[in-house]
Parts: C-alpha cells; structure tokens; sequence
C-alpha cells in the first residue's frame, strides 16, 4: 500500500484512495477477529486468563469496527 | 464549456433573417435553432435546454418584448439579446432593463452580431465556471473534512485498542512457548495483521504531522514539561513493551518556550519515538530538557544502532529510508517498522523554522544523540552557539 499527499490526487482518486483505507483496515479486523477465534477453538483447556485475554482481544476489535462504521 | 456546447434559439418572424441568423450562429460554432414567433419559442424552451435566445421585438402573436418576460420569469439563466429597428431603441432600452443582455441594431451588421454573441458566450462560460469551482470548493471542503476525520481516528483513535490488542497477542504468545503448528500459524497471521495495521496508524500519524508542518503556526507560550509529560503518556507504554530503560531528566526551571503547539509536540515526539524505533530490546534511552541561556535544550540519547558518520545528513532528508540500510539486526519488526523517514526531515524544518538547530552525534552499534536546540523567544533570539555535528541548515 502507498501513501500519497492531497495535491497528488485528484477528487475521484482521493475518495477511492480513502475508501482503499477503509476497506484496508476492515479487511485485516476481520482476519483478526477470525483468527482470534481460531485460537480459541484450537487453544487446549483454555485457562480463566486465556479466556479474559481473549475477550479483551475481541473487545478492542469491536471498538475499532464501531469507529471505522461511523 | 465549448462554444459547441451552446444552443442559441433565433425567433424572427422573417423567414430569409432568420435563416441568416440560424446559418451564422452555426458558422461560429453554436449550435443553434429557430422560431417564428414568441409563442413558437416559449413551446421550444419547454423541450430544449437554450443558452442564448436572439429575439426580433416586433412580430406576430407574441412580440419580443413579451417574451423576454415569460423567459426571464421563468428561465432566467438564459441570456436574451433583442434585435431592433433604429426607431425603437427605447424599445431596446427597455429590454435592457428587463435583462436583456445586450441588443442589436437594424439592419443587422453580422461582425457586431458575432462581437455581440461571443460576449454573452464568454458571460455564459465565466458564470459556468464559477458554478463549477463552487461546486468544487464545496467538495473540496468536504474531502478534507473527511480526510481530516480519516486521519484523526486512525492516528489517534485507533492506536490505544491497536496497543491494546498487541499487547494482549504478546501475552498470549508468552503463555504459549510451544505451541502446536495450528496455533502457531494463527499467531503469526494475527502478528503480521496487527503489524499491518500499525504501520498504518503510524503513516496516518506521519500524514498528521506533514500538514502541521505546512499550517500556518499558532504562536503561544508552552510549557515544555506538559509536553514531554504528554509525549510519555503516549510512548511509554511501547518503551515498556520492549523492556528498554527510559529515563527523562527534566531541569527544575520552569521551560517555557513561544512557538506552536503541535509542532513542540512534534520535536519532542519524533525523537523520541526515533530511538524507540532504532534501540534494541532492553537498551537505555535518556532524554533531557534543560534551559541553558535562553535557549531549551532537548536531547534524546539511545544505546541504538547508530549512524555512520556520511549518513548523518541524509536522515534528516524526507523519505530516506534509513531503516533499509541500519536496521537493528536483532529483529525489525520490535522496531516499529521503519517509518517514511520524515519524521526527522520534519523536525528539522520546524526547528530551523523556529531559528534553533539539530545536532546529531551517533557511533555505529554505539548509539546516537540527537539535540534540538530552541530559543525561547524565537522573534528576540541571541546568536546561538553549538557543539557537536550541525545539521545542514538547507531545507528541502
């Protein structure tokens, strides 16, 4: 991914390049979140810690999602 | 616009003028059609877009005159030139007022004709492109709203749960020192996604402080121990992920400096963060504030990778990517990814900017030391005196 200033860019270019990003960063939320929950069905006997850690994890994500969603 | 992209309507109850009018306009490069009467040309506007109508004032079933009302009532983009006898010119003054654009003379001169026409061409093209700059101003205004928006909740926003998330990885990782190749793989996915994720928070932060840079500064008194006591609130948690020994040794004088906000936050940052970037897991980092002889000293010292010497300059050039040539050989990616390699370039011009300067002393595997120097008053300086490697003062 490049990165590119405003005068660059032209009007149509700098809203695609916008929503480049966006979708960028929903793209690899997803893949965390999937992977978070890869983890936990392939962790063994998850612990209490394991199991809050992960939570924490999916929490962060869900507040990250919320603000790319406004 | 193009004159091709300009439909004049002639009305002219004269068959053979009105031919003339409509062949002419075509000559010129207009598009351009034709009505009888003033009832004829009201029927047209109902189904064509004109631009110009050229009206004779005396016809049949409804005059010039007439018309000129009902179009300027009801379509008043369009410009209306009146044709006229000489005998009732105050019949073209009239129009005039009504909003006729201009009038033309009886019998008809096709050189002031054309001279007549172009002008109102060239009203209706500047009006168009004043529209169509409004209308891009507006939009314009609106992207970088969205913009501003974009970066501010990248950089800021964002950041906190992103630490958070990694942090959490880095535990879970911890806990598990062997684990088997299933979990092993989803680790590495979600490290190199995080990763990602951060290099671009990181690019949305070097954005921020590109158009800081280039703002007009907002000059005021700043308190430079709430500045770095700020600045550590945002890194120190990164300087405690790697386990590196920061210590921040502030003067008890007060240090209070007159310049811009944002752009003393971003002196203080970006060395800062220059040395979590470049210093190896568990090395030191000392940074100092002092007031010496009206001027605030900063330095950042690390225990990092250093710079060879020909390369000194070069790093504070915009987009050298140092990392490509130095980066720490004990892992990269604990290094925050290498940057853009502005950061420093930035530094550099803000404190030239503010009359100050920026020394670098470095030794390779030893460590650098990067000095901001800055005068308190910017616009009541004294000459200033240095030590160490100046940085060349050309900007970029």
């Amino acid at each position: 991914m490049t990165i590119a200033t405003n005068t660059e860019l032209s009007e149509t270019q700098l809203v695609e390049y916008y929503e480049n990003l966006i979708s960028f960063i929903r793209s690899r939320l997803n893949v965390i979140g999937t992977s978070v929950y890869l983890l936990q069905a392939d962790l063994p006997g998850t612990n209490f810690h394991t199991h809050k850690y992960i939570q924490k994890i999916n929490e962060e994500i869900d507040s990250i999602r919320k603000l790319i969603n406004e | 616009m193009d004159k091709k992209d300009v439909q004049i309507l002639v009305v002219e109850d004269e068959e053979i003028i009105r031919m003339m009018f409509k062949q002419s306009f075509e000559n010129w490069g207009f598009r351009a059609d034709a009505a009888e009467n003033g009832k004829e040309a009201l029927e047209k506007c109902q189904d064509n877009l004109y631009n110009i109508i050229v009206t004779d004032l005396n016809m049949p079933i409804m005059n010039g005159m007439d018309l000129l009302k009902r179009i300027k009532a009801k379509w008043p983009f369009i410009e209306v030139v009146v044709v006229t006898g000489f005998a009732t010119i105050e019949s073209a003054i009239e129009a005039m007022k009504l909003g006729a654009h201009d009038f033309i003379l009886k019998p008809v001169n096709f050189d002031h004709v054309q001279f007549t026409i172009n002008k109102c061409f060239q009203k209706i093209r500047a009006q168009a492109e004043n529209t169509e700059l409004r209308q891009l101003n507006a939009r314009l205004k609106e992207l970088n709203e969205l913009k501003d928006k974009f970066i501010y909740i990248t950089n800021h926003e964002i950041r906190t749960p992103l630490t958070i998330i990694k942090g959490y990885l880095d535990v879970l990782g911890s806990m598990l020192p062997d684990p088997d190749p299933d979990v092993a793989e989803v680790l590495e996915i979600l490290e190199t996604t995080t990763d990602e994720l951060n290099d671009l928070v990181e690019r949305m932060h070097i954005l921020e402080a590109m158009e800081q840079v280039q703002e007009t500064p907002v000059w005021q008194t700043i308190d430079l121990k709430e500045v770095i006591s700020k600045v550590y609130k945002e890194l120190g948690v990164l300087f405690n992920s790697r386990k590196l020994d920061l210590k921040i040794y502030v003067d008890k004088k007060p240090l209070l400096l007159k310049g811009d906000y944002r752009q003393i936050r971003l002196i203080l940052r970006e060395l800062l963060q220059n040395a979590l970037k470049f210093t190896g897991d568990n090395g030191k980092v000392r940074v100092r504030l002092e007031l010496k002889n009206e001027e605030i000293h900063y330095s950042v010292s690390d225990t990092g990778v250093g710079i060879p010497f020909e390369k000194q300059d070069l790093i504070f050039e915009r987009f050298y990517e140092i990392q490509d040539v130095i980066n720490h050989r004990t892992s990269k990616k604990e290094f925050m990814g290498g940057g853009m390699g502005i950061g420093l370039s930035l530094v550099k011009e803000i404190v030239h900017s503010m009359g100050g300067k920026i020394l670098v002393e470095s030794e390779p595997d030893q460590g650098s030391t990067f000095k901001a120097i800055l005068p308190c008053d910017p616009e009541n300086r004294k000459e200033m005196s240095f030590y160490g490697k100046t940085v060349n003062t050309k900007t970029n």
